[in-house]
């Protein structure tokens, strides 16, 4: 009888002991699938290009950028076409402000408006969820036969790029595959995937970062999208890059 | 054929077996029933009956406004079935005068103004001047010319009806009807207006046919004509010829 | 045979001169009011008429890319001319005797911000020569003259002059919206302007004219502009004004990255030619061509184009037609009333008429004859009035607001000379038409009967 006691109290102390896998929490979640997506906080800085294939009403337009990123802000500057050469964005944490040569200050704009065809304005620059949403895991799904996380995302403030989002991340390595971007009522209006073939060294220690963001027009889904990222490296930057007073120079 | 002095040979109106009913709701009357009688240019005739008797209605058929149910109407050997409603117009305005018991002046005209009357859609009048002329000789015939420019609302009752009559005249009828013209006057008007009548009939030589029941005017008439429950019912010379 | 009474029916108008009276008001101002009526429409017709194609820019016609009034603003670079195409087109107004003169068209959106906040515009892209031509033209002089091309600051066509950025125009209500009361000319030359601190709790003065805008590139990307405010306009609507913005036809292309056009407003010599010349130049254009891109010709009163003016001039119509007509009715059956009254206590006479040797059309034409001495002279009284209470209101300046328009309307009436005659004729048709009305069925009467002396 002794024995048995010892017994059961010996594998109760065991599984007490043991580390239990609960499932990741929303924030989690957010702040891992955001670090493949530019939001790597412990580096000082980031550089990456990006293209903007817009396919739209039997029309092609292609754009290019450099975007430099220090801690919250950014700055993306057009590559090409050479006609838009110069044209910068710059994100101070949610502040926005674009400027073209020949404008005599910069204008503010929001991260919700359109920089071309499905892209935001917000889309471009590093994708920080976790800071910007609330999250809730709502279930589990397979996509494209992965099993990931179903999240309902809602926007904590207003300076922000989307009202609501449904987003799915990976069970296994907690990337964002895919997403539905949801008006204020709950209609979708865009969806997007993502792929991550990009590899960034970060301290010795090998992430996936974003290297395509597909975006469709829920409403007419021959309006097509998708950003290209290429060429991930940890660089720093001066501060004064981000400054909205020295854009206009 | 007539032999009265100063009337034609030739009768100016002819009625051969003349029918006129009426319905009053449920009723029919038979107003004029088989009349016969002819009437020679230049007579002075009186149509005699009590109220109701028909004579209103048989001088309404010999002057075309009223039409016969059966029986012949000729009127200066016309025979009237045969005309049209213009032509029959035609004829009252220069064949017919009418003389009405209420005169039936237009109160906004003056003396010459209605006299005028009938020789506004009168054919035969050529000009303007034609027309001044006839009407002033007419006014001037009822003595009317010192008030030519008077309404009848400024006229006494027999001033009135010498206009009715100048009316009549102006068109140069042959034939003048009047149905009771004297029922609205006094007894001394309605002698002065007989003897107007008279006055005319012998100078203009028109036929005279007047409706009355007023038997003080019959011996003032050469011809007398009864008609009794639409009956003629005799016809003769003046009072005093017939002995009665 | 003579058929003319009118001494004899003149005269017979002093009977029953208390019914006539009644009647004959009846008429004038029934007539008085339907000339009010047609002013008021008159003024308000020709006033929106030349605002659609004079101050709105619309054009005699409108020329457009196939399907692109509805479709430009959607896609924009699909419905739209080449400039191979604008060429061929602006060769053909040029040639063509009809044309008075033409504009390019081109609009689009986006939003326009002082630095911290941002609204969303309308902006139409004008040629300012164009503008002036417009403005000074004789029927915008008559019509509309208080409608001035700007409230404050200066013309778009002098402004190019002071200005080393673009130069925009825009409505009261965005200059509030944006605190940008005030205009170029109102402050330094030279002055610079500023980056603004939109957090600073200190509410931000005005300090510059200058206002920015941003778009959506037709190359893809984004549009963006500097401009200053040189002046102040209105649209003339409450609804427009929040977001109207006008800057020269070349500036708004620049901002969009485009040399293609939306489509032609062209104002003819005379309007009549509108239907003629839209067959004739609709052949031209879709001859031969070295870009043949198809296109739709509107003329400016389709509800397409100017729905304001086709609504606000069907229910315009609508509610003066009736109550035109009930006035024109009210008349019919005073007179009606009247004239029935007349006959009745005239059958008599008619019979003596009758009697005497009148025929039935000649006592018809009598009784019409009085209709028309009464109500002759009842419409030369209705015409005077008429014309006094027109001029008595435009002396009164009354300024109504009508639903949408911003700021107030002066009411102004300006009598319609045709649509007078034409009332004045309807009326007096109506008037014979009710007395042979009257007449006609006692005439069926028995003579004897007129008369009432059967002994029935």
């Amino acid at each position: 009888m002794i024995k048995k006691v010892k017994l059961l109290i010996g594998v109760g102390l065991f599984v007490a002991s043991s580390p239990v896998q609960a499932s990741p929490s929303a924030e989690q979640l957010l702040k891992d699938s955001d670090r493949s997506r530019g939001a790597l906080l412990e580096v000082g800085g980031m550089t990456w290009q990006a293209s903007v294939i817009t396919l739209e009403n039997d029309d092609k337009i292609e754009l290019g950028y450099l975007i430099k990123i220090r801690d919250d802000d950014a700055v993306a500057e057009v590559s090409s076409p050479p006609r838009q050469k110069g044209e910068r964005i710059l994100f101070n944490d949610r502040i926005l402000w674009f400027y073209k040569p020949g404008l005599r200050k910069p204008i503010s704009i929001s991260p919700r408006q359109r920089l071309s065809g499905q892209a935001a304005n917000g889309d471009i620059a590093s994708t920080r969820y976790a800071r910007d949403y609330e999250g809730v895991v709502k279930g589990e799904e397979l996509v494209e036969g992965s099993p990931t996380f179903v999240l309902e995302l809602k926007a904590k403030g207003k300076n922000v790029t989307y009202d609501q989002i449904r987003y799915w991340v990976s069970k296994q390595d907690h990337l964002g595959v895919k997403a539905e971007f949801l008006t204020l009522s709950g209609q979708i209006f865009k969806r997007a995937w993502f792929k991550y073939a990009n590899q960034l060294t970060v301290k010795g220690v090998q992430y996936p970062f974003v290297s395509e963001m597909k975006i469709q027009d829920a409403l007419n889904d021959k309006n097509l999208t998708t950003i290209r990222y290429f060429s991930p490296k940890i660089e720093n930057h001066p501060a004064g890059l981000f400054n909205v007073n020295n854009l206009v120079k | 054929m007539s032999n009265r002095p100063g009337v034609s040979a030739v009768p100016i109106i002819e009625l051969k077996n003349v029918v006129k009913s009426y319905r009053l709701g449920e009723v029919v009357i038979t107003a004029v029933k088989k009349a016969n009688l002819q009437l020679h240019l230049g007579e002075f005739t009186a149509l005699i009956g009590a109220s109701g008797s028909g004579k209103s209605t048989l001088l309404n058929i010999i002057g075309c406004i009223d039409q016969a149910d059966s029986g012949i109407v000729t009127i200066g050997g016309s025979d009237v079935k045969q005309l049209s409603d213009n032509e029959k117009s035609d004829l009252r305005n220069q064949k017919i005068g009418f003389i009405f018991q209420n005169f039936n002046l237009i109160p906004v005209l003056d003396v010459y103004e209605n006299v005028e009357l009938p020789l506004l859609v009168n054919g035969t009048v050529e000009s303007a001047r034609e027309r001044n002329d006839r009407v002033l000789e007419a006014i001037n015939d009822v003595e009317l010319s010192s008030v030519i420019h008077h309404r009848p609302d400024q006229l006494s009752g027999g001033q009135r009806q010498r206009v009715a009559i100048a009316r009549a005249l102006a068109g140069r009828p042959s034939l003048v009807l009047a149905d009771e013209p004297t029922a609205n006057l006094d007894s001394e008007t309605s002698s002065k207006i007989i003897d107007l009548m008279i006055a005319l009939n012998e100078k203009k030589k028109v036929t005279f046919l007047f409706s009355t029941h007023d038997e003080r005017l019959m011996s003032r008439v050469k011809r007398i004509i009864h008609i009794k429950d639409g009956l003629l019912d005799s016809d003769s010379g003046p009072a005093h010829e017939s002995g009665t | 045979m003579p058929n003319s009474f009118w001494g004899l029916a003149r005269k017979n108008l002093r009977r029953n001169l208390k019914r006539n009276l009644t009647t004959g008001s009846a008429i004038a101002f029934g007539f008085a009011g339907i000339i009010l009526l047609g002013a008021y429409s008159n003024r308000v017709d020709n006033y929106i008429r030349v605002y659609t194609i004079y101050a709105a820019h619309t054009g005699h016609v409108a020329l457009f890319a196939k399907n692109g009034l509805d479709k430009f603003g959607f896609e924009p670079k699909k419905h739209s001319f080449s400039k191979q195409r604008q060429l061929e087109i602006e060769g053909l107004l040029k040639n063509d005797s009809r044309v008075e003169m033409f504009e390019p068209r081109f609009s689009g959106v986006g939003l326009i911000s002082n630095g911290c906040k941002s609204i969303p515009f309308s902006a139409v892209g004008i040629d300012p020569q164009i503008e002036e031509k417009l403005m000074i033209h004789p029927e915008v002089k008559r019509w509309t003259p208080q409608i001035e091309s700007i409230k404050k600051g200066v013309k778009l066509v002098d402004a190019v002059k002071i200005s080393s950025v673009a130069v925009v125009s825009i409505t009261q209500k965005v200059a509030s919206a944006l605190g940008k009361e005030k205009v170029k000319t109102e402050f330094d030359t030279g002055a610079a302007v500023k980056v603004v601190d939109c957090e600073s709790s200190v509410a931000l003065p005005q300090s510059d004219a200058s206002v920015q805008f941003l778009g959506n590139s037709w190359q893809g990307g984004m549009a963006a502009l500097d401009a200053d405010v040189v002046s102040i306009f209105s649209t003339g609507f409450d609804e427009t004004d929040f977001s109207a913005i006008r800057m020269p036809l070349s500036v708004l292309q620049s901002f969009y990255d485009t040399e293609r056009v939306a489509g032609y407003s062209v104002w003819l010599k005379e309007a009549s030619q509108l239907k003629s010349f839209i067959q004739t130049f609709s052949a031209a254009l879709n001859g031969p061509s070295l870009a043949p891109e198809p296109i739709d010709l509107i003329p400016w009163y389709d509800e397409s184009l100017s729905p304001y003016y086709a609504g606000t001039i069907q229910f315009l119509n609508a509610m003066v037609g009736f109550v035109s007509s009930v006035l024109a009715l009210v008349v019919l059956f005073s007179v009606l009333n009247s004239t029935t009254l007349t006959v009745l206590e005239r059958t008599s006479e008619i019979g003596m008429y009758r009697s005497i040797g009148f025929r039935k059309r000649q006592i018809q034409t009598l009784f019409i004859q009085e209709s028309i001495w009464l109500s002759g002279f009842s419409l030369g009284i209705g015409l005077i009035s008429g014309f006094v209470f027109v001029e008595m209101i435009n002396r009164m300046k009354i300024v109504y607001h009508p639903p949408g328009a911003s700021g107030g309307l002066q009411l102004v009436l300006v009598a319609n000379v045709s649509a007078i005659f034409v009332w004045a004729v309807v009326l007096l048709l109506l008037t014979i038409w009710s007395t042979r009305f009257s007449v006609v069925n006692k005439l069926k009467w028995q003579i004897s009967d007129l008369l009432g002396g059967s002994g029935r």
